[in-house]
């Protein structure tokens, strides 16, 4: 069954997957710019396992946790307004987003490259580039803090999966084992990888990308032949698996009543 | 006994020495809380080659200035829509090398103006270590730290010559209020009065100074930091004033779709800015009652 005719929409997938890498007391800030799947994971993770979890929106300085609360819609953006109404606590004076810890937050990229380390700065050359990205945001500062870190990435492509990134805006494992450390990066670097057709982790001692599992309706050759990334393959991948019954419930009934994640650009 | 000075200004008075090649500074972030009818002024003054810094996101601000051929260099960690795209006139002026891009992290920007706040020559981050910015940006210099030898990013301190900033509610001598969030813009106005640079304020409402005496606690900045106060009603619109209106999505898709041609973007600006000499009139042309029944409602959920 692909997820094209499966129950969950690919973001759905995502919240679902992204929820489970989420530990109870944590506290992680949702980010990217389709920072409506990662806010659904962390608000998921709240509702089923992590009750103590506490998501602070980067951008706006919210501090939530949705336990026992009235649910409240999901909205595109974690800083809209409104996101007060989903369980909001306290609101961060602005500089003090930047001196609270981290278990996690969720990074995007218009690349990322075998050993997790991502550009958002441009594709080609920077004096007159093919595509200007957005610019680096807070993610170098992130990914040099944060106990770990998930990256999600909107399409599984040899331009988005490459060997070489066209410029470095924020270091994962850099070339290899030793390089944060060297560096004085004191965050532990990527945890996971996520793209609608596969979920990919780090191998512990060469920190080079492992497919983790694909997501069903696609295969490992269709993973590898959408991948420029030399990644590591095991030699049994498993299909990613599908949120239970409950958890569906609980995703589109108290995390996005609305049905944002569901009809995302893409999403099926 | 004196009197105390109102700073309730004019636009002429509070863009008065606003000039070629200075360095602005606006607040807010991403399509929240952006003095957008400041910008629209700037537009129509034709003011040119600024360095125009935002922290930590800009969107339809800065993207405008840019179309308008007012920006030489921007100072933004993230120029982008967020979930509505990227920003067309950002990329389009990058690529064809119009614009300088002054590369950088959110922590790159925020250390600049701290630095420049408490008038230090530099300030220091770790983000940068690692990375490419550094030959990108010259400007970000990779150091050692001179305690622990660690390898750090040092950035000159940022000093603008003049920050705007959009506010909900203030008092003629120019203490703000925000219904919402405030952003970055206390340390945009920090650093800017500390540089020696003018910070100006727009607000949706000026309410009695006994507002804010009332419940200091609730002062989000201090009339000490501010020059001038504006009042404009809406003056954020199409964004939004956080917490007292949402940003318009309709008017900010309408202005990403109309910047798909040069042709577009031109009529656009026409329209939007150079048709329309004044706030009230912008308001009268490209706003109606019902849209912003619908701002003010959008920010409740029932």
């Amino acid at each position: 069954m692909s997820i094209e005719s499966s129950p969950v929409a690919w973001p759905e997938l995502a919240a679902f997957v992204l929820s489970k890498e989420l530990g109870d007391g944590e506290i992680g800030s949702p980010g990217g710019a389709r920072s409506e799947i990662p806010l659904a994971a962390a608000r998921l993770a709240q509702l089923t396992h992590a009750p103590n979890l506490m998501i602070i929106t980067s951008a706006a300085g919210f501090v939530a946790n949705s336990v026992g609360k009235a649910p409240a819609p999901l909205f595109h953006s974690t800083m809209d307004y409104r996101n007060i109404y989903a369980g909001t606590e306290t609101v961060l004076n602005f500089m003090s987003v930047f001196n609270t810890p981290r278990d996690w937050f969720f990074a995007g990229g218009l690349q990322v490259d075998s050993f997790g380390n991502l550009n958002m700065t441009a594709i080609g050359d920077i004096k007159a580039p093919k595509l200007k990205g957005p610019g680096g945001a807070g993610l170098s500062y992130a990914s040099s803090v944060a106990r770990r870190y998930f990256i999600y990435m909107q399409q599984h492509s040899k331009l988005s999966f490459v060997n070489k990134l066209d410029y470095v805006t924020a270091m994962g494992y850099g070339s290899g084992p030793g390089d944060r450390e060297a560096l004085g990066l004191v965050g532990g670097g990527p945890a996971l990888v996520f793209s609608p057709m596969a979920a990919m982790d780090f191998c512990n001692v060469t920190k080079r990308m492992r497919l983790r599992s694909v997501h069903p309706g696609h295969t490992v050759e269709e993973v590898l032949d959408n991948t420029g990334a030399e990644i590591i393959v095991p030699e049994d991948v498993p299909t990613t698996a599908l949120p239970d019954a409950e958890t569906i419930e609980i995703l589109r009934t108290k995390v996005d009543p609305s049905g944002v994640l569901q009809n995302l650009k893409g999403a099926r | 006994m004196g009197t105390r000075t109102s700073k309730l200004s004019s636009i002429d008075l509070a863009l008065d020495g606003l000039e070629d090649g200075q360095t602005l500074i606006i607040g807010g972030s991403l399509f929240h809380n952006k003095p957008m009818f400041l910008v629209r002024e700037i537009i129509r003054r034709q003011i040119k080659d600024l360095i125009v810094v935002s922290v930590p996101q800009a969107s339809i601000d800065v993207d405008l200035l840019i179309s308008a051929g007012c920006v030489a260099e921007v100072r933004v960690p993230y120029m982008g829509f967020e979930y509505l795209g990227l920003a067309p006139g950002f990329r389009k002026a990058a690529s064809d090398g119009k614009i300088r891009v002054w590369e950088c992290d959110e922590t790159h920007i925020l250390a600049a103006l701290e630095a420049s706040a408490r008038k230090l020559p530099s300030g220091i981050a770790k983000a940068g270590v690692g990375t490419d910015v550094h030959r990108l940006n010259p400007d970000l210099k990779l150091v050692k730290d001179h305690i622990s030898g660690e390898p750090l990013t040092a950035v000159a301190a940022l000093k603008p010559d003049l920050a705007i900033m959009h506010a909900a509610a203030g008092d003629k001598y120019g203490n703000l209020r925000y219904s919402g969030y405030s952003f970055a813009d206390l340390m945009v106005a920090e650093a800017t009065r500390q540089g020696g640079g003018k910070v100006v304020a727009s607000v949706d409402e000026v309410v009695p100074n006994a507002s804010f005496t009332k419940d200091p606690f609730r002062t989000n900045i201090s009339c000490m930091l501010i020059d001038h106060v504006i009042e404009a009603p809406y003056g954020a619109y199409p964004c939004s004033s956080h917490g007292s209106y949402q940003f318009n999505e309709a008017a900010i898709v309408e202005y990403l779709n109309a910047s798909k041609t040069e042709q577009g973007t031109l009529d656009y600006i026409d329209d939007h800015v150079m048709s329309v000499p004044s706030h009230d009139e912008y308001l009268d042309k490209h706003v109606n009652l019902h849209s912003l029944i619908e701002a003010k409602a959008k920010t409740y959920v029932d």
